[in-house]
């Protein structure tokens, strides 16, 4: 995957780089009477990892559940690679690679079907497909034997190592991780952080949410707190190297702490 | 230990039912257990008032009797020590707490022995009671029977313990084989088909000949009074309980302590070796190396493994396909029997449409409610939802397919129903072919009802089954009722057959406007519970 995104971004312009990969417009969102979202504006550029963080319960996978079309949102719009969620889902969705918190496949197939039928949906060509899985699963110690399994015989961490395999398989322009270190172990989660990095500065876009400060601090370009609906703080942190290190004390005073 | 018996009778009868549903579960279930005794014991007290002219027939049919429930409750023994002794999860659990593991094993143990002792007086009480009525013997029978399962328990168990891991090896080694696992489901279905014939063919003789007593014949009695010699251990409990030999008791307890202990033993030696053993998964399966393939084609294999590998749908769907022409065929050949002999061919006579309806309608009501062991479209996804909906390929393109697959099946094996009814007689050739074009017809309305109720299932709630009740039983029922009724009156077959038609097509054509529509706005609303 690495190289033949090195190929293609050695094209990469710094103009390209500045293009909005994804835009979210007024977003409103309730559970019946419940408003959970209440207008959240964001945009993540391209070649960007974007932090998106806040309490539990405030609202963040929503956001992502939205931007995936797993939920109707009532007002706002979102584009994902300028496609529209609702009026070019399609493309939006080709446009994406997504990692939930909980692993979500298929537990009574086998790892190998599990690829097959994810590179499959999303139109990967045989080649394409053989090179990239062969890259992410070496990089995530992935081994070949355990893919012949049923993914019901894997542990929470294996699981979690195939959805992120099975994330990038057709090199979405957008890549987006929900509480992607949930349930792997530290050689994994420092190997994701660096992939994380990787694909963000070879020209793609990564929107993380993590409960994790510490890895939002040290890995994200910029950072955008939600609290009561809305983002309510952005902060770029290439812009100071203080931000980095002040950025759990300004999370935890957006909450009013 | 009350906390361990606690945890493992909640492992063992979980259900996922709260509040009102729970209590109307409990309530059904104990009307049908009610319903059920009061049958056993009028077959009982029925079978052995006719016996007791014959010496030692009541005991022999007592011995057979109680056999059978013997081997049930072997049975129902083994796969409740399966689920207590070799639950991965509980196992696990336990491994890392601080209980020895004779503590554990005792618990099981005891909690082994109240089910078993529970659902053993619900089978053998009615007939020891029925017994004791109807050759007065007085009430000291009625309690001694209170005893009777917990005598018969240390065998029961004791065998089933003998054979619970390799009841469990056998079940993980089917687990890696599906096609194995496949087949031998398909076989035990096939072996309970055929007893099921030979029930119904004893059923048959009764009702074609109307007297029981042609059953009771000196053959058959003089075999029934020689099997009860090998009907172990029941032989030597009926003699115990009912003749008090004491000299039976003496072979018996030791026997059944014996096979208690060494059955005990083996079990917890498995069960030490297991709790303290990771449980791998050593399942390894030939695959190919993986080609990604079109997504049409994606999706009609992906939905191929979720009904075919699942081991869950052997016995509500997968196994019942194959065996339905088979089941059918005996069913609608033995209601042939029935109705064209006795009293009941001058009345069938009467309403010359009745045989074909009927047929028709029990190959419809069979197919469907095979069908419904597969039409859990979206709950059967269960958290799986989110990938559907995120994947960039067309909604109504994965419901299709999710609809299609168990619906070509199904009506795949309604064909081979139809052309073994037709190769064996049964039917003619326009019943086969209209019978066949309704059920399929029936079919298809169906899936899409099915698949209407499934994408209304609203925040993990239980799913209303309302509509397609009504059209899969409901429609046919009338429809077979008016149309038998109105052949009273002379309406010919062959216009059963298109009215037959035209009705389904009425019915399903509200469906069919607007449901592509319909089901992708309810796609659109169907939200995954975070």
């Amino acid at each position: 995957m690495v190289h033949k995104i090195e190929k293609t971004m050695t094209q990469t312009t710094k103009q390209e780089r500045g293009e909005i990969a994804v835009s979210i417009k007024d977003l409103h969102k309730s559970y019946g009477k419940k408003q959970v979202l209440k207008g959240i504006e964001l945009d993540v550029y391209r070649g960007e990892l974007f932090g998106f963080i806040g309490r539990n319960g405030i609202g963040k996978s929503t956001t992502i559940d939205c931007m995936i079309g797993v939920k109707k949102f009532n007002s706002g719009s979102i584009t994902l690679n300028g496609h529209d969620v609702v009026k070019d889902s399609l493309a939006a969705k080709r446009s994406f690679g997504y990692v939930a918190s909980e692993p979500t496949c298929y537990e009574i197939m086998t790892g190998y079907d599990y690829l097959e039928f994810i590179a499959s949906v999303y139109g990967v060509g045989e080649k394409q497909f053989k090179s990239n899985y062969e890259y992410l699963t070496g990089r995530l110690s992935f081994h070949e034997s355990d893919l012949k399994l049923p993914i019901s015989g894997y542990s929470h961490g294996m699981k979690q190592k195939l959805c992120l395999v099975a994330s990038l398989l057709h090199n979405p322009d957008i890549w987006i991780l929900d509480e992607p270190t949930v349930g792997l172990d530290i050689m994994a989660v420092e190997e994701l952080k660096k992939m994380m990095r990787e694909y963000a500065d070879h020209g793609k876009t990564v929107f993380v949410t993590s409960h994790n400060i510490e890895l939002v601090s040290k890995l994200c370009d910029r950072v955008g707190i939600v609290n009561d609906g809305v983002v309510s703080a952005l902060y770029d942190l290439n812009k100071s190297p203080n931000l980095r290190l002040r950025l759990a004390r300004l999370f935890v005073e957006t909450y009013g702490g | 230990m009350l906390t361990l018996l606690y945890k493992d009778f909640k492992l063992l009868f979980a259900s996922g039912k709260t509040g009102k549903w729970r209590i109307l579960s409990y309530l059904v279930g104990g009307l049908l257990l009610a319903f059920f005794i009061a049958v056993e014991t009028f077959i009982v007290s029925n079978v052995l008032t006719r016996l007791s002219s014959y010496v030692n027939a009541p005991l022999a049919f007592l011995s057979i009797a109680l056999f059978a429930v013997s081997a049930l409750m072997v049975f129902v023994c083994l796969t409740q020590a399966k689920k207590l002794f070799f639950n991965e999860k509980d196992a696990s659990n336990l491994s890392m707490m601080p209980v020895r593991s004779s503590r554990i094993i005792l618990s099981k143990l005891i909690l082994l022995f109240l089910m078993q002792y529970g659902t053993g007086l619900m089978f053998t009480y009615p007939v020891i009671a029925s017994y004791a009525a109807v050759f007065h013997r007085g009430t000291s029978l009625y309690y001694l029977g209170l005893f009777y399962p917990a005598l018969a328990f240390p065998f029961e168990c004791g065998l089933a313990l003998l054979f619970v891991y390799p009841y469990k090896l056998l079940g993980d080694f089917l687990k890696k084989h599906p096609i194995v696992q496949f087949l031998t489901a398909a076989a035990v279905i096939f072996a309970l088909c055929y007893l099921y014939s030979r029930v119904l063919n004893v059923f048959v003789t009764l009702v074609a000949s109307d007297n029981f007593d042609s059953l009771l014949s000196a053959d058959n009695i003089a075999l029934m009074i020689g099997a009860r010699n090998y009907m172990i251990p029941a032989v030597w409990l009926v003699d115990i309980f009912f003749l008090r030999s004491t000299s039976e008791l003496a072979v018996y307890l030791p026997i059944a302590l014996g096979i208690l202990v060494l059955g005990a033993a083996v079990c917890i030696l498995s069960y030490r070796r297991l709790r303290f053993v990771r449980f791998q998964a050593h399942e390894k399966r030939k695959t190919a190396h993986p080609t990604p393939m079109s997504a049409r084609r994606a999706l009609v294999k992906k939905e191929w493994i979720l009904l075919f590998r699942d081991s869950d749908n052997l016995f509500s769907f997968t196994g019942l396909l194959v065996v339905q022409p088979f089941l059918v065929y005996l069913i609608v050949s033995s209601l042939n029997t029935i109705f064209t002999s006795g009293i009941f061919a001058y009345y069938v006579a009467l309403l010359p449409n009745f045989l074909p309806v009927i047929d028709m309608l029990l190959v419809i009501l069979v197919s469907l409610i095979i069908a419904q062991g597969a039409n859990n479209y979206i709950s059967g996804e269960a958290k799986n939802i989110r990938l559907i909906k995120s994947m960039p390929v067309s909604t109504f393109l994965q419901l299709t397919v999710k609809a299609a697959l168990p619906l070509v099946f199904v009506c795949a094996s309604v064909f081979v129903t139809y052309l073994v009814l037709f190769a064996t007689g049964t039917v003619s050739i326009w019943t086969a072919l209209a019978g066949f074009a309704l059920a399929a017809l029936i079919q298809i309305i169906y899936s899409m009802i099915s698949l209407y109720e499934e994408l209304r299932i609203r925040q993990n709630r239980a799913r209303s089954y309302f509509l397609s009740s009504t059209f899969s039983y409901m429609l046919p029922i009338l429809y077979s009722a008016g149309m038998i009724l109105a052949s009273y009156f002379g309406l010919p077959l062959y216009a059963v057959y298109l009215i037959g038609l035209a009705v389904i097509l009425a019915s399903g054509l509200p469906w069919a406007i607007g449901f592509k529509s319909r089901i992708l706005r309810l796609f659109d609303e169907l939200e995954v519970v975070n």
